[in-house]
C-alpha cells in the first residue's frame, strides 16, 4: 500500500519524538529538552483547540433556543448561564494576589459537589459491602480450601485494620501488638505483590512504542 | 465585615449548600431535589469550561517569566530562551489553528483531518512515550532501592518477585505454580489488605466530607487574608 | 593534621551492586525489540477475573444496552485501545446497542479504534445513531451521576453536534424512561483510581439493586490490587487487568489483537529486570557481610 509523503513525514516526526522523549531517561541533551518542550506545547494546545467547542456547547447553546438547560428554580435558564459565565471568569482571579478570593467561588462549587457525590456512595461501597464481604463462612463443610482462604482473609483484614489503629491505648497490649505486627507483614506482602504487578503496566505501555518504532516506522515485520 | 463575608463565608456557605443538595438527593429521589442536582451539575459543567484555559495560562506565565529572567541575566542561556519561545509559539499556533478549523469550520476538532494528523504524529507519540518512559525510573528504583535490608523488606521483595514471575507468560506457561501462587496471593492477602485500607479510606471520606461541609476544613480556600 | 577518611575497597560485590542503570534500560529495550521481531507466541493463562469479565458481557441477551466510558488518553493507549477494540467487537457480535461517552481526549483517539472495528460494523450492518452512538460529555462524577439519571438533561447533541432527536437510539432511551433503565452493562476504561470509585458509587451502589446493571472495568495492572476488593465484594462483575487482561479477553473471544501482541513482549523484559534485581541484591548482601566481618575483626 502506497503511503503519501505527508504520512511518511508524520511517521518520522512521531519516531523522532518517541526517541527524544525516551532519551530523557538516559541523559539530558538538547534533543531531549526539545522533545520535552514539544510534548508540553502539544499537550496544552489540545485544551486551547477544544476551548471554543466547549464554550459553544456548554455556554452558548444553553442560551440559544432549543439549548438544554434544567432550571434550578422557576426563573428559567438564561440567568443561570450568565451566573455560570460570571463564576467561570472569576476563576481567573487565581492569577492575582489581590483578587484570589474570586477563585474561591468556583472552588467551593467544585468541592461541594465533589464531597456530596463522593459521600453518598462511600458508605455502601467502601464500608458496608466490604465488611459484608469479609464476614464469610469460616468453616465451609467439605471444602477445606475455601475454609482456609476465608480464614486467611478474615485474619488479614482484622490484623491490617489493627495496624492502622493509633489512637486506642489498649493496642499497646502484647497480644494486640502481635496482631498489629502480623498486619504489618501481611501489608508488606500485599504491597510487594502490588509492585510486582505494577511492573508489567510500564512494560506494556513501552511495548506499544517499540511495536510502533519497529513495525510502523521501520516496517520490520515479525 | 462585609468583605470577610464575601471572601470567605459565602464560599463556605456555597460548599455546604451544594454538598447537602447532592447528599439529600440520594435519599429523597423523584422530588424537586433531582431537578436541583441536574441543574447544579449542568451549572458546574458550564463553569468548568473556563478551566480549559488554565494550562495554557500557567505555561505562558512560567515560560514568559523564564525568557524575561534570561534577558535580565548577565550570562544569557540562549538555548533556554529559544526553547521557551519555541514552546509558546508551537502551543499557540497549533492550539489557535486547531480551534479555528475545529470549531469554525467543523463542529469538533476531531473531525478535522489536518488536526488529527498533527495529533496522531505529535501529541500522541509524545504523551504515550512520556507515560511509558516512567518504566525506566521504575526499573532504576527497583534495582537501586529494592534491597533486602530487613525482614519486612525481605517479605516485600520476595512476594513482589513471585507476582512478577506469575505475570511473565514464559514462566507461567512453563510452570503453573508461580501463576497459581500469584493468583492465590492476589485473591486472599492482597484483596484483604486492600480491603482494610479501603475501609479506612471510607471512614476518612465520610469524616473529611462532614468536616468540609461543616466548615471545619477550609484548606481548599487558601490562606486567610489579614 | 587532618585524618583522611577510610575509603572502602571496591570489590566485585560493589560493582554488582552499582551496575550502570542505562545498561538495564538498553537490555530491556533490546529484549522487547527481539520479541517484536521474533514473537514467542506463548499462551496467556486465563485468570478467573478475566473469565468473569468475559462472562459478564457474554451472558447478556441480544439487544442489551452497553454503556462504554473510554476515559483513557494517549499515555495509556497501548493498554486501553486493545481493550476497547475487543469489547466493541464482542458487543457488535452479541448485537448490543452501544453508547460510548467520554471527554475530549479519547474522542481524538477514536478514529484509530473506528478503523479497527469498521469491518465488524459493516458485517453486522450497524448504523450510527440507530445501533451505536458516541457522546461528548465532559465533567466528572457529578455529571455522570446526572447522566445515569437522565442523559437528555445533560447534553442534547452527540459528539459531532447531531441533535438527539435525529438519533433513534437516543430517542429510544428517552422513551424507556430514566436513563438507568437503559443500562444493562457499563464498561469503564480509566487510568484513574478515583474514576473506579466514582463508577462503583454512581452505577453499582445506586442502581444494581434496582435494575441489576453490571459494571466491568479495564484499568492499569497497577490499579488492580486496590480495586480488587470491589470485585471480590461483588461491586464489579469483572476487571480487565490492563494489557494482560486485554490479551486474555482476546483469547477468550478468539480474536487476537493488540493485547496479545504487547503481552508477548513482557516475558524477556521481566526476566531481565528480575535478573538485575537479583544481581544487585547479591552484591548488597555480600558487601554487607564483608563490612560486618571487617568490623568484627
Amino acid at each position: 500500500m502506497k503511503i503519501s509523503f505527508v504520512d511518511t513525514l508524520g511517521l518520522w516526526i512521531a519516531a523522532i519524538l518517541t526517541i527524544g522523549i525516551t532519551s530523557i531517561a538516559f541523559k539530558e541533551t538538547l534533543f531531549s529538552r526539545w522533545s520535552e518542550r514539544s510534548y508540553l506545547a502539544t499537550a496544552t494546545a489540545v485544551s486551547i483547540a477544544w476551548f471554543p467547542t466547549n464554550l459553544d456547547r456548554y455556554i452558548l447553546k444553553r442560551i440559544s433556543p432549543g439549548g438544554v438547560w434544567t432550571p434550578i428554580g422557576p426563573t428559567g435558564g438564561y440567568i443561570f448561564v450568565v451566573f455560570a459565565v460570571l463564576v467561570g471568569l472569576m476563576a481567573y482571579g487565581r492569577y492575582s494576589r489581590k483578587y484570589f478570593w474570586l477563585y474561591r467561588y468556583m472552588l467551593s462549587l467544585g468541592v461541594g459537589t465533589g464531597v456530596g457525590v463522593a459521600m453518598r456512595g462511600a458508605i455502601g461501597a467502601n464500608f458496608i459491602d466490604q465488611i459484608k464481604a469479609t464476614f464469610l463462612n469460616l468453616l465451609v463443610p467439605g471444602d477445606v480450601y475455601t475454609s482456609f482462604n476465608n480464614i486467611v482473609m478474615w485474619v488479614t483484614v482484622l490484623s491490617c485494620l489493627s495496624y492502622f489503629i493509633f489512637t486506642i491505648k489498649t493496642i499497646e497490649h502484647p497480644t494486640a501488638r502481635m496482631v498489629s505486627l502480623l498486619g504489618r507483614y501481611l501489608l508488606m506482602i500485599a504491597f510487594g505483590v502490588s509492585f510486582g504487578i505494577a511492573n508489567p503496566t510500564r512494560i506494556n505501555q513501552y511495548a506499544g512504542r517499540i511495536v510502533f518504532l519497529l513495525q510502523e516506522w521501520l516496517k520490520l515485520q515479525a | 465585615m462585609a468583605m470577610r463575608i464575601i471572601r470567605r463565608q459565602l464560599p463556605i456557605a456555597i460548599t455546604f449548600l451544594t454538598g447537602m443538595i447532592f447528599l439529600s438527593e440520594w435519599f429523597v429521589t423523584g422530588t424537586v431535589l433531582t431537578s436541583f442536582t441536574t441543574g447544579l451539575s449542568n451549572f458546574v459543567q458550564s463553569v468548568h469550561v473556563f478551566v480549559f484555559a488554565f494550562a495554557a495560562i500557567n505555561l505562558t506565565i512560567v515560560h514568559v517569566g523564564r525568557i524575561r529572567r534570561q534577558l535580565r541575566a548577565e550570562r544569557r542561556d540562549l538555548t533556554e530562551m529559544l526553547l521557551s519561545g519555541y514552546l509558546l509559539v508551537l502551543m499557540y499556533l497549533v492550539g489557535l489553528v486547531g480551534a479555528y478549523y475545529g470549531h469554525v469550520r467543523m463542529k469538533i476538532p476531531s473531525a478535522v483531518p489536518e488536526y488529527l494528523w498533527w495529533f496522531n504524529n505529535w501529541e500522541l507519540p509524545c504523551e504515550a512515550t512520556a507515560y511509558a518512559g516512567t518504566l525506566f525510573f521504575v526499573l532504576a528504583a527497583m534495582y537501586r532501592v529494592f534491597k533486602i535490608r530487613s525482614r519486612e523488606t525481605a517479605v516485600l521483595v520476595i512476594s513482589g518477585i513471585i507476582a512478577m514471575l506469575g505475570t511473565t507468560p514464559l514462566i507461567a506457561s512453563s510452570w503453573q505454580g508461580f501463576f497459581q501462587l500469584g493468583e492465590w496471593l492476589d485473591r486472599t492477602i492482597v484483596t484483604a489488605a486492600n480491603r482494610a485500607i479501603m475501609i479506612g479510606i471510607g471512614i476518612g471520606t465520610i469524616l473529611m466530607g462532614i468536616r468540609t461541609l461543616l466548615a471545619m476544613e477550609t484548606g481548599y480556600l487558601g490562606a486567610k487574608e489579614e | 593534621m587532618v585524618e583522611k577518611p577510610e575509603v572502602e575497597e571496591k570489590t566485585i560485590w560493589h560493582k554488582l551492586e552499582d551496575l550502570p542503570v542505562s545498561s538495564l534500560f538498553l537490555l530491556v529495550i533490546l529484549s522487547m525489540c527481539l520479541t517484536t521481531l521474533y514473537p514467542l507466541g506463548l499462551p496467556v493463562p486465563i485468570t478467573k477475573m478475566s473469565k468473569d469479565t468475559f462472562d459478564a458481557v457474554n451472558t447478556l441477551p441480544q439487544g442489551s444496552y452497553i454503556w462504554i466510558y473510554n476515559g483513557y488518553g494517549s499515555g495509556t493507549l497501548a493498554v486501553h485501545e486493545p481493550g476497547l477494540i475487543v469489547i466493541l467487537r464482542h458487543a457488535i457480535q452479541k448485537g448490543f446497542k452501544i453508547i460510548l461517552f467520554s471527554d475530549s481526549g479519547p474522542i481524538m483517539l477514536f478514529p484509530r479504534v473506528l478503523d479497527a472495528i469498521k469491518p465488524d460494523l459493516e458485517r453486522a450492518k450497524y448504523v450510527y445513531g440507530k445501533d451505536w452512538v458516541y457522546l461528548y460529555i465532559p465533567g466528572g462524577e457529578p455529571v455522570w451521576a446526572t447522566v445515569f439519571l437522565d442523559v437528555w438533561s445533560v447534553v442534547m447533541v452527540e459528539k459531532d453536534g447531531i441533535p438527539f432527536e435525529k438519533l433513534p437510539l437516543m430517542v429510544e432511551i428517552k422513551e424507556r424512561g430514566s436513563t438507568y433503565k437503559s443500562m444493562h452493562i457499563v464498561y469503564c476504561q480509566t487510568a484513574g483510581s478515583d474514576v473506579v470509585d466514582a463508577f462503583v458509587r454512581q452505577v453499582n451502589v445506586r442502581y444494581q439493586a434496582v435494575t441489576g446493571v453490571r459494571l466491568i472495568f479495564q484499568i492499569l495492572e497497577l490499579m488492580v490490587p486496590p480495586a480488587r476488593p470491589y470485585y471480590e465484594a461483588g461491586n464489579t462483575q469483572g476487571i480487565m487487568n490492563g494489557g494482560l487482561g486485554a490479551g486474555e479477553y482476546e483469547t477468550l473471544l478468539g480474536r487476537p489483537g493488540g493485547g496479545l501482541k504487547v503481552t508477548d513482549l513482557l516475558s524477556l523484559a521481566q526476566l531481565i529486570t528480575i535478573a538485575y534485581w537479583a544481581v544487585g541484591n547479591v552484591g548488597f548482601m555480600m558487601r554487607r557481610r564483608i563490612t560486618e566481618q571487617k568490623r568484627r575483626d
